[in-house]
């Protein structure tokens, strides 16, 4: 027979050997299933393990108290179908475990597979949609394409200023003759007037002529002054017109071209 | 309307250009001031160069005579080794030096303003100026230029907007490029 405090030494080693291997399988199964299920396990055992510390408890107090071979061996088969009870309750919880992994393991695949192929339908519908954009910029880049035609507009404008401008000169030297003609009128007038004043009462009607020419040379005068501060006024109103108008184009031409810039690089980002 | 320190900074700007780019060497001196009396200027012709946003325009004058000595200032500043240019050199310097020096104003203003365009340089007799009241300017300042206190240029900038222009010119790096790509 074995020595009673042995006996009782064994079967405290035993019970602590379970509670490790339970902790270790607990600790294990708590990773893998997290911390739903594994929670529930855990105050389940818990449960049992007090229990066991219970009834070692109590063995440990009757030894103390000098326990006979009867009681000793009543409490080795206490024991011993403690530990059964423990074996069998272990491995039904083992299998419920692996069960309940070999479930979670299938949701996940399923959620994968799911996963995988919305991932490719985006990616199916993010192509087309990239597709139908680049083929938008190309339609933009044709159309922006056209409109830098307004460049050549530009260059008309440009010309018709020229045209103009030579036209404006044009009549700045005829006014300029014409202001010289009418100096000479002016001059002539008068000398018909002194030559009219010489013929004395002779000459009275055509003093009269004389005078109203010379009325009429210094309105023409006055006129062609006039018209010559007209012609700077207007060199300097088209002048100024024209040079907005060139140079908004070339305002609105620059933000064309940053336009084409921007949308070839939209493109090239599209197809790359 | 024109902020004052708007108005600032489209004179500052403009100094800045001429002091730039109207010089025939480096050491040069330059004196600008403003000039109210404008009936006091005597030249024959002006250079007109206007650079457009859309929101206003800035047009530029630069009076200038055809006389020896301002042939022989645009000789020295195009290192021309003969005294003096002919006529038509003459009208291409000055052309080109306003087309410059307008765009270094429009680069500089570019900093400001996002999408401008510059014009062309033309030249006009100096009494088309005396209607510059019909531009509708709402900003309009003379300056005179004294280069080494004996060669005298006269120019102009005359800003017409309907909308409010506000800027403050802050210091930025120099810009070292050659020029716009011109469309015309």
């Amino acid at each position: 027979m074995f020595d009673k405090r042995a006996v009782a030494y064994f079967y405290i080693y035993l019970v602590e050997v379970t509670k490790m291997t339970m902790s270790i399988i607990l600790l294990v199964v708590g990773f893998i299933l997290g911390a739903g299920g594994v929670g529930i396990v855990l105050f389940r055992q818990k449960k049992m393990l007090q229990q066991v510390i219970d009834s070692s408890q109590s063995t440990i107090d009757l030894l103390s108290k000098r326990a006979t071979d009867a009681d000793v061996a009543a409490i080795e088969k206490k024991l011993q179908g403690d530990i059964r009870e423990l074996r069998e309750q272990l491995e039904s919880q083992k299998n419920a475990l692996i069960q309940e992994k070999n479930a979670s393991e299938r949701k996940i695949d399923q959620a994968q597979r799911e996963s995988e192929a919305s991932i490719q339908q985006l990616k199916s519908e993010n192509d087309s949609i990239r597709r139908a954009i680049a083929e938008d910029c190309s339609h933009l880049g044709g159309e922006i394409d056209q409109l830098l035609g307004l460049i050549k507009t530009f260059e008309r404008w440009h010309e018709e200023m020229d045209d103009l401008m030579k036209h404006n000169r044009v009549m700045h030297g005829k006014n300029s003759e014409f202001f010289a003609i009418v100096k000479n009128v002016v001059i002539l007038s008068l000398n018909a007037a002194i030559e009219a004043a010489r013929a004395g009462e002779h000459g009275r009607g055509f003093a009269v002529v004389a005078d109203e020419v010379h009325t009429l040379a210094i309105r023409s005068e006055n006129l062609s002054k006039d018209y010559k501060s007209n012609l700077h006024k207007n060199d300097l109103i088209t002048t100024t017109t024209f040079q907005d108008i060139q140079a908004g184009g070339k305002m609105i031409a620059a933000a064309v071209v940053a336009l084409v810039m921007l949308n070839n690089k939209i493109k090239s980002q599209l197809t790359a | 309307m024109i902020t004052t320190q708007a108005r600032g900074g489209f004179e500052q700007l403009f100094k800045s250009a001429i002091r730039a780019n109207l010089g025939a060497a480096p050491e040069d001196t330059f004196e600008i001031e403003e000039f109210s009396d404008t009936k006091k200027i005597k030249e024959k012709e002006v250079l007109i160069l206007t650079i457009s946003t859309y929101f206003f325009r800035v047009i530029a004058f630069f009076y200038f005579s055809v006389n020896d000595a301002t042939k022989d200032h645009f000789a020295r500043k195009n290192r021309l080794q003969e005294k003096g240019l002919d006529d038509g050199a003459f009208y291409d310097a000055f052309a080109e030096f306003g087309n410059i020096c307008c765009g270094q104003l429009n680069r500089e203003l570019g900093h400001y303003f996002p999408h401008l365009g510059m014009s062309t340089p033309n030249v006009l007799e100096t009494e088309c100026l005396g209607y510059m009241s019909s531009l509708n300017g709402k900003h309009v300042q003379h300056f005179k230029v004294v280069i080494n206190d004996s060669i005298t240029f006269y120019a102009a900038l005359c800003v017409c907007n309907d909308d409010t222009i506000d800027f403050a010119v802050r210091a930025v790096e120099p810009d070292t490029s050659t020029g716009e790509l011109e469309l015309f």
